[in-house]
């Protein structure tokens, strides 16, 4: 937790009796072995209870991919919605309700592929839900393609038909859109949840990047890659220009909170 | 009954002017029609507005014009066609018209062409014998712009010849049929509206927007129609009546949510204003093109209502019972309408809204079950908040859950798919004329309209009229037993027309198809039956 400034309202005690387990249902998650989706279904659990929200006045909405099958393992309230869709049903939510704590879950596919636009409308609009893009580099649950973050030495079985083109950043993209706040995290991290805390307490739009190793697909980005080349920042940058500088650095990939407005 | 139709540049204030008429007609207790016509573009081009006036109401605008007033030659010579064979012309000196009052071209020449709407609405008014504060009035125009008014009114009183409109009693209000939908959705407690602004349904949100302050509407402009049928979804099953409006290209783009309204069993109320497509087609001009694409939207097997109101009134009024269908069957419910009917305005007698008792939430339920099975197939519905809810566009358990068992998908198909089985609108089709006649006209959504104003013109023949198209009335069926039946749609392949046969087998003596942008008129549509009749 070494240099992340919280927001005090967390110190408040929690106002809810919920207990992690009170977030998870009683079903066995269908992940593959050791997938990272793991530590975020049981982080995110454990993040809710601490805050002191209530299952039933906590609303996730899931996108379409393994990311997205959480939404049959934490238990929330809970919109699974389209391929792509999870951020403009998580908005009409939390619109319509201004009581309920609104996050969205999906993958690189759906918030960088199929829904980029929606993710970069809702920054700029400042919508009040936490967007958790999980980014496991690949369409896994389509058995392994490429997407817009696929790197080029992850060889994915459709890698060949991208050889020009770039990368997308979920971080500057959001950065650029105008969120306000934006973060990464990788699932092995020790401080994980302390960063998810921070973005749900957040109001406003806020973006936080997953870095969720796909142990069946993925030979090259695994939980010791990550280990070995994460380093985590000591606290949010000044401001957007610094942070977006921050966000595109690959060598070391940072993680924690980039900026906060 | 007198009929006027203005024509001139876009931007010169075409159908303001059709507006003040509608506006002094209103005055002098008189009901009426207007139909606007204009290309996809802010300035130039060739726009007009045609004002049907009468004591009695008029179901729409005759295509047969007594005035036409042209501000500019083009009009002149594109829409003489239109004018009766003793109907006059109101322009400038310079157009060769056997009846004609011709203005001053040194007018022409020095009064700008924006002002030129309040100097021929000024002599319209003198030629129809409208006391001038009445014309002043209608155009709720203040300041320099009375001048011209003025200064034409004093030159139309000056003229022999006079088209006097008799005083009415008539007590009406002005509405368009999307001011009219905005107001059944308020009506109904509407909670939110995401509208992404297309012809021809942007003026809805004007309405909400303008009514924003009292009704604490959530308005929200999406980035794209997915955008906004997704959000209108999760603020519909977080508690709020929801909308959308779109025309057909927007709702292509709607249809996976369309089908997730279908799966997760979210009421949400579409009203799909059709315009001449496919594609952009001609994106300011009519057409009945989108039944069978609306019937039909979305993969696989779900229920759906779909209801074509067939005027501006029943626009109104089936709006709230749209709202109400959603509510209590869990399903989406389309409003089917066209540019013909939702940009047309008239003066109309005040509506009555329909009663109805809207269905109950669950409040707290520690085990609530948001997919329960149940004997009608509708389950108790709740609310995030006190109550945990899970919606899913995955098959699901009863519980919302990720269900791939084919028990559970088998039950719940059964369970979507039986919700309307018992379910018939009892205003799903009306009927119109001579209770026995022999032939009649079969018709849907906005055609409605030119019929009924041809009706009187020919006493042998009926008309029904579907307002629910799907799933179809039965009671339709039985109107429609023994009859000689003509179809009358605003599209090429006659689509209710296929979909009746498809259902009942129906066959149809003749077709009266029309698909260039333009609605019927009850010219068209008398001399049809006398043709065939």
């Amino acid at each position: 937790m070494a240099g992340l400034s919280f927001p005090k309202k967390l110190l408040v005690l929690p106002v809810s009796m919920a207990k992690k387990t009170d977030f998870l249902w009683p079903r066995q998650p269908t992940w593959c072995p050791g997938c990272g989706n793991f530590l975020t279904w049981q982080t995110l659990a454990q993040t809710l209870a601490d805050l002191g929200l209530e299952p039933a006045a906590t609303v996730i909405t899931y996108d379409i991919g393994c990311s997205g099958n959480m939404g049959n393992f934490l238990r929330t309230s809970a919109f699974l919605g389209l391929h792509g869709r999870a951020i403009p049903l998580a908005v009409g939510i939390k619109q319509a309700r201004l009581d309920l704590t609104v996050l969205a879950i999906g993958g690189d596919g759906g918030f960088l592929a199929e829904g980029t636009n929606h993710l970069l409308h809702a920054a700029r609009r400042n919508d009040d839900i936490t967007v958790l893009l999980v980014n496991n580099h690949l369409f896994s649950l389509t058995t392994g393609q490429a997407t817009p973050t696929t790197p080029k030495n992850l060889l994915s079985k459709t890698s060949q038909l991208f050889r020009q083109a770039q990368l997308l950043n979920a971080l500057a993209l959001a950065l650029v859109s105008g969120a306000s706040f934006v973060a990464r995290a990788f699932v092995g991290q020790s401080n994980y949840g302390a960063i998810l805390a921070a973005a749900i307490q957040h109001r406003g739009f806020s973006l936080v990047e997953i870095l969720s190793p796909c142990v069946t697909f993925d030979p090259v980005y695994t939980f010791g890659w990550y280990r070995q080349h994460t380093r985590l920042l000591a606290k949010p940058l000044a401001d957007r220009r610094q942070a977006l500088l921050k966000a595109e650095e690959q060598t070391p990939l940072w993680t924690g909170i980039f900026y906060q407005g | 009954m007198l009929t006027i139709k203005i024509g001139g540049q876009a931007g010169w204030g075409i159908k303001t002017f059709g507006h003040w008429l509608l506006a002094g007609g209103q005055q002098r207790g008189n009901f009426g029609f207007l139909y606007s016509e204009y290309p996809s573009l802010i300035r130039g081009g060739h726009n007009t507005a045609m004002v049907t006036l009468d004591n009695q109401p008029v179901a729409a605008s005759r295509w047969t014009v007594n005035i036409l007033v042209a501000l500019d030659e083009l009009t002149w010579q594109k829409d003489k066609a239109s004018l009766a064979v003793n109907g006059w012309l109101l322009g400038w000196e310079g157009m060769k018209a056997k009846r004609a009052w011709l203005l001053p071209s040194l007018w022409q020449e020095k009064i700008p062409a924006l002002n030129w709407k309040f100097l021929f609405f000024g002599v319209l008014g003198a030629l129809l014998e409208w006391p001038l504060a009445v014309v002043i009035k209608a155009t709720e125009t203040k300041g320099p712009a009375t001048k011209w008014l003025r200064q034409g009114y004093r030159w139309g009183r000056a003229q022999k010849k006079k088209v006097p409109l008799p005083l009415g009693k008539g007590q009406s209000i002005i509405q368009s049929g999307n001011q009219a939908i905005a107001r059944g959705a308020i009506q109904a407690g509407c909670g939110y509206a995401a509208i992404y602004p297309m012809t021809p349904v942007t003026s809805i949100l004007h309405f909400l927007l303008a009514e924003q302050k009292k009704t604490k509407m959530i308005i929200f402009q999406p980035e794209d129609e997915i955008a906004g049928i997704n959000a209108a979804l999760g603020a519909s099953y977080a508690g709020r009546r929801a909308m959308v409006a779109t025309s057909g290209g927007g709702f292509a783009l709607m249809t996976e949510a369309f089908g997730m309204a279908g799966i997760s069993e979210t009421p949400l109320v579409i009203v799909e204003g059709q315009r001449t497509g496919p594609a952009t087609g001609m994106p300011t001009w009519t057409e009945q093109g989108d039944l069978q694409f609306v019937i039909h939207a979305a993969p696989s097997e779900f229920p759906r209502i779909v209801l074509a109101p067939g005027d501006i009134a029943r626009a109104g009024q089936l709006t709230p019972l749209a709202f109400w269908l959603a509510e209590k069957y869990q399903l989406p419910v389309v409003l089917l309408a066209d540019k013909f009917l939702l940009e047309s305005w008239a003066l109309l007698p005040r509506w009555v809204w329909p009663k109805l008792t809207w269905p109950k939430l669950v409040i707290e339920d520690d085990h609530y079950q948001r997919y329960r099975l149940t004997k009608t197939g509708i389950s108790p519905r709740a609310i995030p908040g006190k109550t945990l809810v899970v919606a899913n566009s995955y098959e699901h358990d009863e519980q919302g859950l990720t269900s791939e068992e084919a028990q559970d998908r088998e039950k719940q198909m059964a369970k979507r798919l039986g919700k309307l089985t018992s379910w018939q609108l009892d205003s799903g089709v009306q009927y119109f004329g001579p209770r026995r006649a022999e032939t009649v006209f079969v018709s849907w959504g906005s055609t409605k309209m030119p019929l009924l104003a041809a009706l009187p013109h020919l006493p042998k023949i009926g008309v029904v009229h579907f307002e629910q198209v799907f799933p179809l009335p039965p009671m339709g069926r039985k109107l429609l037993a023994g009859r000689r039946l003509w179809l009358v749609e605003n599209n090429l392949q006659g689509q209710f027309g296929q979909l009746l046969q498809q259902e009942w087998g129906l066959q149809f003596a003749q077709r009266l198809l029309k698909n260039n942008g333009r609605p019927f008129f009850p010219e068209e549509i008398i001399s049809f039956a006398r043709k065939y009749g």
